[in-house]
């Protein structure tokens, strides 16, 4: 099933939750505790560990192993995936314009020389 | 309506007519990009005034109230300063200014340019209204108006043929437009353009690959392509023909599978131009959050969908990784 290989279906899915774009927001300054996190929010650490293991799923956050309160640490990797493909939608044309270009050109010059060959 | 003088203008046409100069032109290129090449300052100084003319600005501004000061060189070596206060600058349909030669004085004359769609074209009607039948005729006479006219159009067709080549306009806050022309008849770029053989080859950027690529090419038929990215996720999105002519036009949606209720509209006509064809490909998002979800990367904050969103967190990424 395409939905579920899809990491940046993951990510969107990630994303769509105010709480967890905030926690990414607050581990884009730096890693942190579970503890640290969980402080602006109000909330309990089981709750925040939930959306821990969402983001992590997604491969938007790892867990240190180093420490016992293993810090949370962003990983930029999807984010960037996801910020690419639908970033620029301008560059993304442009460059598929370029391409086609150059397709066009070369599609000509085989029908050409098909056309060469047989006359 | 933004116009609060028409009907009033309406009614006074007919006392107008014998000191007004009207020229008219169709040009192949999107009303944006037309608009665009008279209040653009990087546009209206290449192709401003008849043939053999060159203008060099001093200050422009134009919006309403705002002045462009400039001075036309006359192919024989005259200099002409021109005064222009613009009064109306509603994109993409109108601009109006009063037009003299230093500031302070009385306009000689006032303009309105109209932009209205002719196909997937452009007509422009530029209409200059004198004081007096005699001050009309004088400028018709002495300066050749209607010839210059005709040849400051004549220009800005040219300028325009080269911009259409490859533009991209932000056509409102949810629309963007692209033009380009590509050396090849339009019936084998709308091949290009609809069979998965073809699109496999160039769609998408040179990193990512094209893994899926399913075309049901007939009004409410549906596409689906999935996109490969570097890192190995992958992209899937599609959606459904609304009405197409081979080798004319295609109207399609377009959304992501992962964000459903952001589908845009695409619509891309296929022209013929000299020597290729002239591609020119509006897309319509449902909001402008969702066009800057698109189209860019960073500076949406505040906004309510997912993607605006995620702009925000990358933009933070990059601010944390270039520190």
């Amino acid at each position: 099933m395409v939905m579920v290989s899809d990491g940046l279906s993951l990510t969107f899915a990630a994303l769509a939750d105010p709480t967890r774009r905030a926690i990414l927001a607050r581990l884009a300054g730096g890693e942190a505790t579970v503890t640290e996190l969980a402080a602006p929010f109000e909330m309990s650490m089981p709750a925040v560990s939930k959306h821990l293991k969402v983001l992590e799923r997604a491969g938007l956050v790892e867990r240190g192993r180093e420490a016992q309160w293993r810090p949370a640490r962003l990983r930029a990797a999807p984010l960037q995936g996801a910020a690419e493909w639908i970033g620029n939608y301008r560059r993304f044309w442009e460059e598929s314009f370029d391409r086609l270009d150059a397709y066009l050109e070369d599609l000509q010059n085989r029908e050409q020389s098909d056309d060469g060959t047989e006359s | 309506m933004t116009v609060p003088n028409r009907s009033a203008a309406a009614a006074a046409d007919e006392s107008v007519a014998d000191r007004e100069v009207v020229i008219t032109r169709t040009f192949s290129a999107p009303r944006e990009l037309v608009f665009d090449a008279f209040t653009d300052p990087s546009h209206v100084g290449q192709w401003w005034g008849p043939d053999g003319f060159t203008t060099t600005t001093e200050r422009i501004d134009i919006r309403p109230g705002g002045t462009w000061t400039h001075v036309m060189h006359g192919p024989d070596g005259t200099d002409y300063p021109n005064f222009i206060v613009y009064d109306e600058v509603v994109r993409p349909e109108r601009l109006t200014w009063a037009h003299g030669t230093v500031e302070g004085e009385p306009p000689a004359f006032h303009s309105t340019v109209t932009f209205e769609v002719d196909g997937v074209g452009t007509r422009v009607t530029l209409r200059s209204v004198f004081p007096t039948k005699a001050a009309r005729d004088f400028v018709v006479r002495e300066h050749g108006a209607i010839e210059g006219g005709e040849q400051t159009l004549q220009r800005l067709g040219e300028r325009l043929a080269a911009v259409v080549r490859r533009s991209f306009t932000d056509a409102s806050d949810r629309e963007l437009v692209a033009t380009r022309v590509f050396a090849a008849p339009r019936e084998l770029v709308f091949d290009a353009f609809t069979r998965p053989e073809h699109v496999r080859e160039w769609y998408g950027c040179s990193t990512q690959d094209m893994v899926v690529c399913e075309v049901d090419l007939r009004p409410g038929g549906r596409f689906r392509y999935v996109l490969r990215m570097p890192e190995g996720e992958e992209f899937a999105f599609g959606g459904e023909y609304l009405e197409l002519v081979r080798p004319e036009f295609i109207v399609n949606t377009l959304g992501m599978e992962a964000m459903p209720g952001h589908e845009a509209v695409e619509r891309s006509d296929f022209l013929d131009s000299a020597g290729g064809t002239l591609l020119v490909m509006r897309t319509t998002f449902r909001t402008a959050a969702d066009y800057r979800g698109w189209a860019e990367s960073g500076g949406a904050t505040g906004m309510e969908s997912t993607l605006d969103r995620l702009a925000e967190v990358v933009q933070r990424l990059a601010v944390v990784s270039a520190a």
